[in-house]
């Protein structure tokens, strides 16, 4: 099972634009695996999308799932 | 699939032109039932941080997700206030200090509904759509901007 992850502001610009990780069950996982990858991003704070929709707890991912981690909003 | 175009973008690149905001103006001269317009522009503001000055905003978004909830808040405003029209139009790319990055346009029978709606409608824009700006110094150094 394969998740699609967007990474946006200065969480792309620490890590990358995008990634696939395969896999993971649930949100939890996914961070912890993004973590291992990127430790830069262990010590940043950013909120989590998952298909567009921001989330505040751990949620099970199925297929073609995409993630977002969204530092936060400074448009205007 | 495609089911984010059937939503308004607000998005356009580079900076609103003066032009641009006084054309849309202009488009409203025929809906003769509204006696009122509120408008907000923002502008790119030359911060100087550190002893370095701000020369520009490169705005990004995530774009599919901020035109849902754009479309969202258009629903929840148009239900919550009695307004004829309302317009968002917010940069993506480069905007130069000076330069405009965000045009919210409402338009009511009557003042106090236009200026509300526009006041709050710049806010949820502020705090809910996934935009990203970063702020470019003139040494070609940069930070990420922090809305207060």
């Amino acid at each position: 099972m394969k998740t699609k992850v967007l990474l946006f502001g200065q969480l792309a610009e620490a890590a990358a634009p995008e990634m696939e990780i395969f896999d993971v069950r649930d949100t939890d996982q996914l961070v912890q695996e993004i973590n291992k990858r990127f430790p830069v991003l262990s010590s940043m704070h950013y909120r989590i999308a998952v298909n567009k929709n921001l989330i505040t707890e751990n949620t099970t991912l199925t297929n073609a799932t995409t993630v977002a981690l969204l530092p936060a909003f400074s448009g205007g | 699939m495609n089911e984010v175009k059937k939503y308004k973008n607000p998005f356009l690149r580079g900076a609103i032109a003066a032009s641009f905001i006084a054309e849309k103006i202009q488009g409203h001269q025929t809906k003769t039932d509204i006696g009122a317009h509120s408008i907000f522009l923002g502008q790119v503001r030359a911060d100087v941080i550190n002893g370095k000055k701000v020369a520009a905003i490169e705005y990004s978004a995530y774009e599919e997700m901020a035109i849902e909830k754009m479309h969202a808040i258009r629903e929840e405003t148009f239900s919550k206030y009695a307004l004829t029209c309302m317009h968002v139009w917010h940069s993506l790319g480069n905007v130069q200090a000076g330069e405009i990055c965000l045009f919210v346009f409402t338009s009511a029978p009557h003042r106090k509904v236009a200026t509300d709606a526009c006041s709050e409608l710049v806010e949820r824009i502020k705090a809910e759509l996934p935009v990203w700006g970063k702020e470019l110094f003139e040494d070609e150094t940069h930070q990420w901007k922090t809305n207060q």
